[in-house]
C-alpha cells in the first residue's frame, strides 16, 4: 500500500515542468487597442512589457514597446504580431482594450470580437477606454518615465472617478452586458491625445469642457483622460464632458464627490465641491421618470456675495444641477442612448421576461420626460455664513 | 470483511456532508435548462432546503424505529436488492456532476491545450487512492479543510459584491409554476445526496444520533451558504447570461480588477474547491460502493471503490463528446436524474415509519 501510494505521489509531482517556458521568453500584453486599418479592417497596437532579469531604480522590470498589425479579424492581427515577436505572447496581465472613436462610432466593436476573450486568457473585468485620435499616438501618450508600465495611471483613472466624477470606469463585463440587454447603454472612459483645442460635447454650453484630448495642459502625459463616451447599443453616438459625465453619475448612484463651476445669478462663477449624500431614488410613473438625488455641497466663493442665504444658495444649486442634468438627459435621450439606466427601473415593472423581451424599450423610452429633484444641504451652518 | 469503515465523530461526518451540500448545491446545476427562462433557483433551494431537512429527519426516525444500523437496513430482501442499485447510481451521478464542472474550468481557464483526459486522469489517481483508503480518512481529511473550503467560498462572494446589482434577478417571478416546482424537486435532491451518504456510512458515524446532529448542522451551514451563492450569481447576471455560462461561479473571482491586492485570488480560491470536489466524489464513490457491498455481501470495498472511481471518471469523459445521444442523456439526468434517488426514498420512507416489522 505504501508503494502504491508513493507510485501514485510520484505520477502527480511528474506534470507541471514539461514544454515550460520561462518568465522572460514571454511578451506581457499590457494593453490592446482596436482601430480601424487602412488597408485591412482591424489595426491592431499592443503595449507590450518584456521582462528582464534586472529592474531599474525604479523597480520597473524590462522594457515596453507599442507594436501594430493589421488584420482581416482581431486574432489575424494578434498572429501577425506574435509571429513578428521573439518572445510568446501572453495576455494573462491585460488590464486595458481601448477602441478608437472612430470604431466605436461605425459600430464595429461587437463584430471585432470574433473571439472569446477567454480564448487569450483576457479577463473579462479588463478596463476599457475610447480613444480620440490613432491608439499607438495615445499609448505612448500614456508612456511616462515614472510610470512606463502604466499601472500607476490605470489607478489614477479610478481615483479620478472616485474623487473628481469626471470619467468613468468600465469594464468589459458592463459593456457586454449593456451590448446584450436593454437595462443599459454603455457610458466608456474617454481620452486622447492633447490637441490644445477646446472642442463641445454633445450637449454643449460649457465655456472649458473637460474632454479627452481637448485639454488646455501641457505635462508629463500627452494623453488626457477625462468624459465619457455615450453609446447607443453596440455603437457610439456622442461624448459627454467631465461635467456632464458627473451629472450622469449622480443620476446613476455612481458619484461619491466632484466639482462643478456653477454660473450664479449675478454673473459670477462659483467653485462647488459636491459630495454624495446617499444613493438616487429613481422610479417610472406613467411617461415620467424621476431621479431624486441628494448632495452635501461644499462652497468656495469670494466674500461679500450681498443679499443671498443660505438657503437662497442651496436652491439655486439644486435648481442649477437639476435643469442641468435635464439637459443632459434630453441630449442623451435624443441619441436613444440610456446611460442613466432607465432600462433597470423598467424591468422591475416587467411580470415575466416574455413581456420584458416583447418591450419596445426604445419607443417607450424615446417617450419618457425626466424630472430631477436635487436635494442640497450646505456643508456649512447656518444662514448668512455663505456671505463671510 | 474489509469495508473500511473506520470511526469518526460528529464533527468530521459534518464537515464531509458540507462540503459535499455547498459542492452539490452549486456545482451539480446545468446552468443552460436552470437560467434558460429566469433565476428562482435561489427561491427554488430556499424551500429545498427545507424539504430536504424533512425527508432527513424521517429517514433517521425510519431507522430509530426499525432499529436499523445503515439505511439499506430500513427494507429487507428482496427491496434492498432493488433500492440499492437505485441509490448506488444517483450517488455516482452526484459524484460525476461537480467534477465534470471543474473539469470544464480547468480546461476553459486554466489548462487551455490540454486535453480532458490528462486532467480527468488527475482526478482518477485522487479518487481511487482516497475512497480506497476509507471512510475514516475521508472524514478526517474533511474536518481539517473545511474550514478553508467554507471560506474559500465565502470569499468569492466577497470578491464580487461591488459588482452586486439588484435589477439583475428582475422579472423576479418569471419561471412558471411546473417548472418552479421541478426545480424545487432537483434541489432537494441535490441537498439530499450527501445526507443519504451519511446514512450510509452510518455505523462509522457512532449511530443515528450523531448522524442526524451532522446532518442538520451540514444541511444548514451548507444550505445556507449554497442559497446565498445562488443568489450572489442572480445578483451578478442576468438568467440569460448566466445560462450561456459554464461555470458562472467561478468567474464571480474574476470580477476583481487588476490594482486589487485581491488579483491572484481566484485560482487560489478554484485549487481549494477542487480539492474539496475531489474529496466529495471520493465521499460518494466511498458510499456507493458500501452499499453494494454491504447488500451483495462482497468482502473487500476496495476493488469496488476502484471499479466505481473509473466508472465515474469515464461518465465524465463522455460527458464532453460532442454526441446529440450523450447530449440527451445528460439533459434529462440533469432534469430528472433526481427521480432515481426520489424513488428508494419515498419506498424507504414508507417501510421505515408505517410498516412494522422485526429484522432478522
Amino acid at each position: 500500500m505504501k508503494r502504491l501510494v508513493a507510485l501514485c505521489l510520484g505520477l502527480l509531482l511528474m506534470c507541471g515542468c514539461v514544454g515550460g517556458l520561462s518568465i522572460d521568453q514571454y511578451s506581457y500584453v499590457i494593453d490592446i487597442g482596436i482601430e480601424k486599418g487602412e488597408r485591412l479592417p482591424y489595426l491592431v497596437t499592443l503595449m507590450v512589457n518584456t521582462p528582464s532579469s534586472q529592474p531599474d531604480s525604479e523597480g520597473n522590470s524590462g522594457s515596453f514597446t507599442v507594436i501594430t498589425a493589421e488584420g482581416r479579424s482581431l486574432f489575424e492581427a494578434i498572429e501577425t504580431l506574435a509571429a513578428s515577436q521573439p518572445n510568446e505572447l501572453n495576455f494573462g496581465r491585460t488590464t486595458l482594450m481601448m477602441f478608437s472613436r472612430e470604431f466605436a462610432q461605425d459600430d464595429m466593436i461587437m463584430e471585432s470580437m470574433d473571439i472569446a476573450l477567454g480564448k487569450l486568457r483576457i479577463r473579462q473585468n479588463i478596463r476599457v477606454i475610447i480613444a480620440e485620435g490613432d491608439i499607438k499616438s495615445v499609448f505612448e501618450g500614456f508612456a511616462s518615465s515614472s510610470d512606463p508600465s502604466t499601472n500607476k495611471l490605470k489607478v489614477k483613472v479610478t481615483n479620478s472617478v472616485n474623487t473628481t466624477g469626471m470619467t468613468v470606469d468600465t469594464t468589459w463585463n458592463l459593456m457586454l452586458e449593456s451590448f446584450e440587454n436593454k437595462t443599459q447603454d454603455a457610458i466608456v472612459c474617454f481620452c486622447g491625445v492633447n490637441q490644445q483645442e477646446i472642442r463641445e460635447d454633445m450637449v454643449g454650453g460649457n465655456a472649458y469642457p473637460y474632454i479627452g484630448g481637448a485639454t488646455l495642459a501641457s505635462g508629463e502625459l500627452k494623453t488626457s483622460i477625462i468624459g465619457s463616451a455615450v453609446f447607443s447599443g453596440t455603437r457610439m453616438v456622442g461624448i459627454l464632458d467631465g461635467q456632464h459625465t458627473m451629472l450622469v453619475q449622480m443620476a446613476t448612484g455612481k458619484f461619491s464627490q466632484g466639482r462643478i463651476r456653477v454660473n450664479y445669478k449675478d454673473g459670477r462663477e462659483l467653485s462647488v465641491m459636491l459630495f454624495s449624500n446617499g444613493a438616487p431614488k429613481v422610479s417610472i410613473e406613467g411617461d415620467t421618470v424621476s431621479f431624486v438625488i441628494s448632495l452635501v455641497a461644499d462652497v468656495e466663493m469670494p466674500k461679500l456675495i450681498e443679499s443671498t442665504t443660505s438657503k437662497e444658495l442651496e436652491d439655486f444649486l439644486a435648481y442649477y444641477i437639476a435643469s442641468e442634468s435635464a439637459r443632459v438627459f434630453t441630449a442623451v435621450q435624443n441619441a436613444d442612448s440610456d446611460v442613466f439606466c432607465v432600462g433597470q427601473q423598467m424591468i422591475k415593472h416587467m411580470e415575466n421576461d416574455e413581456q420584458w423581451a416583447s418591450l419596445d424599450f426604445d419607443q417607450v423610452y424615446g417617450k419618457l420626460n425626466a424630472a430631477f429633484t436635487v436635494i442640497i444641504k450646505l456643508s456649512h451652518d447656518p444662514d448668512n455664513v455663505a456671505l463671510e | 470483511m474489509n469495508h473500511r469503515e473506520g470511526k469518526f465523530g460528529t464533527q468530521e461526518a459534518a464537515s464531509i456532508t458540507t462540503i459535499a451540500v455547498v459542492i452539490s448545491g452549486i456545482f451539480s446545476v446545468d446552468n443552460s435548462s436552470t437560467y434558460k427562462n429566469g433565476n428562482m433557483l435561489y427561491l427554488a433551494s430556499t424551500i429545498a432546503l427545507v424539504l430536504a431537512g424533512l425527508i432527513f429527519l424521517l429517514l433517521v426516525r425510519a431507522m430509530n424505529k426499525q432499529g436499523a444500523s445503515t439505511l439499506v437496513e430500513l427494507a429487507s430482501r428482496p427491496f434492498g436488492v432493488l433500492i440499492s442499485p437505485l441509490i448506488i447510481v444517483a450517488l455516482l451521478i452526484f459524484a460525476v456532476f461537480p467534477l465534470f464542472r471543474f473539469l470544464q474550468i480547468m480546461i476553459r481557464f486554466i489548462f487551455v491545450e490540454a486535453e480532458y483526459i490528462d486532467i480527468a486522469l488527475y482526478f482518477l489517481i485522487a479518487m481511487v487512492l482516497v475512497s480506497s483508503l476509507g471512510m475514516e480518512i475521508i472524514a478526517r481529511s474533511a474536518r481539517v479543510i473545511v474550514v478553508i473550503f467554507l471560506l474559500a467560498i465565502a470569499i468569492a462572494l466577497v470578491i464580487a459584491s461591488p459588482v452586486y446589482s439588484a435589477y439583475h434577478l428582475y422579472p423576479l417571478f418569471s419561471l412558471g409554476a411546473d417548472e418552479f416546482m421541478l426545480q424545487v424537486a432537483s434541489s432537494t435532491l441535490r441537498f439530499l445526496a450527501p445526507l443519504i451518504a451519511l446514512l450510509v456510512i452510518n455505523r462509522g458515524a457512532h449511530g443515528t444520533k450523531s448522524t442526524k446532529r451532522a446532518g442538520l448542522i451540514a444541511l444548514i451551514s451548507g444550505g445556507v451558504l449554497t442559497i446565498l451563492s445562488q443568489l450572489s450569481l442572480g445578483l451578478t447576471h442576468f438568467h440569460s447570461n448566466l445560462a450561456d455560462m459554464s461555470a458562472p461561479f467561478y468567474r464571480l473571482t474574476m470580477e476583481v480588477r487588476y490594482e486589487a491586492p485581491a488579483l491572484r485570488t481566484d485560482k487560489t480560491l478554484l485549487f481549494i474547491w477542487t480539492v474539496g470536489a475531489m474529496l466529495v466524489a471520493a465521499y460518494y464513490v466511498y458510499c456507493a460502493s458500501l452499499l453494494l457491498v454491504r447488500t451483495y455481501k462482497v468482502g473487500d470495498v476496495r476493488p469496488v471503490c476502484a471499479i466505481f472511481s473509473c466508472i465515474t471518471i469515464c461518465a465524465m469523459l463522455l460527458m464532453h463528446f460532442d454526441s446529440a445521444m450523450i447530449d440527451s442523456v445528460v439533459s434529462w439526468l440533469y432534469q430528472w436524474g433526481w427521480v432515481i434517488l426520489a424513488a428508494p426514498l419515498v419506498v424507504l420512507c414508507f417501510i421505515g415509519n408505517v410498516k412494522r416489522r422485526k429484522l432478522a
